[in-house]
């Protein structure tokens, strides 16, 4: 029998992994303000929010009641104001339909605006600036991509592609269901955000092995 | 494709146009390397980044609505006929603020509720449908996407306000990342 994994307890494990890769990264090199370590650090504490985001879940719920409280104000409100200014029946209609329509197609993107602040602004937080530095061993560096690193991204995905259902495993549904799913759609990004820190470390050791500064 | 000439419109709907279709690309080359269908973990990764580039470059302009799709349409449409209107119809005096706010909120739900399950009707649908080339392996598509970035930032150095002026800087990071993208640079190991 394997054990049921809820999604929670793995996301936990990927995200101590996470921890483990970038306490390696900050211990083992001397320069935090690299660039390409800079912005691998920065992608690494985005992933954790991102994960952290994910396995709280509600996001549908959330959205669903942010939806629903905002139409029934905007339609209320506009409906109060057209009576008061005396508007016909046909007015009222028309004119709560029409901003009804306009205001929610504008809220996707006040919503990505805002959450695009907010993690950055977490991203921001979160990086380390004065390393916890070791004795003796930052002068070396690190030679390859932390092996937590890799592991969490194996485990992410392994987790992703359960949370999908082995139904939707054939490409084209699962290329149709990572969007739809807000869950799916987060574990996603943060998969992708993940590459992205693995795939700077890479670049810094290219630029290393090419004894480029 | 009259429709990206430098001339058709301003520079945030482009950036639109071409988030839209990068986000596809990245989505269908992260399910291939899932499914282990086409494994490269580094492709998807790197037009990721020039993706961010360009909503770091669209979020110096105003916000845009983006385009309504099919599913959408088809599901407001549904919910106003089925719901909306019987109800605007059966309840008495529904002009009144509240009323007519709750018959809102009941075409929302009902619009929703109607995209979701058209969604997951066409998940189900595709499943047995076959998956085609990697959009991701497509040469023409950098050299489309190269050209559209640039003159987005075309547009965008010619602009009057210094604030939107600096896209053309986070474009120019996104053609970088775009290059490094198609190149796939020599890496350890």
């Amino acid at each position: 029998m394997s054990p049921v994994r809820a999604l929670p307890a793995e996301l936990d494990a990927v995200r101590a992994l996470l921890a483990d890769g970038l306490a390696q990264i900050t211990r083992s090199t001397d320069d935090l303000e690299q660039f390409w370590i800079r912005s691998a650090c920065a992608r690494l504490t985005e992933t954790d929010a991102v994960l952290a985001e994910a396995a709280t879940g509600g996001a549908g719920l959330i959205s669903l009641l942010v939806t629903t409280a905002v139409s029934f104000g905007v339609v209320a409100g506009v409906a109060a104001l057209a009576r008061l200014a005396g508007a016909g029946a046909a007015g009222v209609l028309v004119a709560s339909g029409f901003l009804l329509v306009t205001t929610l197609r504008l809220l996707p993107a006040l919503r990505s605006v805002l959450a695009r602040r907010s993690v950055a602004a977490a991203a921001r937080h979160v990086v380390p600036t004065a390393p916890a530095r070791s004795f003796g061993l930052a002068q070396y560096g690190f030679a390859e991509v932390p092996e937590p690193l890799v592991r969490a991204r194996v485990q992410l995905v392994s987790a992703t592609l359960r949370q999908a259902g082995s139904a939707n495993w054939p490409l084209p549904a699962l290329r149709l269901a990572v969007p739809a799913d807000p869950v799916l759609a987060r574990l996603a990004h943060a998969d992708l955000l993940l590459c992205q820190a693995i795939d700077c470390l890479e670049r810094y050791l290219d630029d290393l092995a090419k004894e480029w500064p | 494709m009259s429709r990206d000439d430098p001339f058709s419109g301003g520079v945030a709907p482009r950036l639109r146009r071409l988030d839209q279709e990068l986000a596809e690309t990245v989505t269908d080359a992260q399910c291939r390397d899932w499914t282990a269908d086409r494994p490269d973990r580094v492709g998807f990764a790197r037009l990721g980044q020039t993706r961010r580039e360009l909503l770091t470059a669209a979020a110096r302009y105003r916000p845009t609505t983006r385009p309504v799709d099919g599913p959408t349409l088809l599901a407001a449409l549904t919910a106003g006929l089925l719901v909306t209107l019987p109800l605007l119809l059966v309840i008495p005096g529904p002009i009144r603020p509240l009323p007519l706010a709750g018959i809102a909120v009941a075409g929302v739900w009902a619009a929703l509720a109607v995209r979701a399950g058209l969604r997951r009707l066409r998940i189900r649908r595709s499943r047995r449908a076959a998956a085609g080339p990697a959009p991701i392996d497509d040469p023409y598509l950098y050299a489309g996407l190269r050209r559209r970035i640039e003159s987005c930032a075309a547009s965008a150095r010619a602009d009057r306000s210094y604030r939107r002026r600096a896209a053309a800087t986070d474009l120019e990071y996104a053609l970088d990342w775009l290059s490094a993208a198609q190149e796939e640079l020599p890496r350890i190991r």
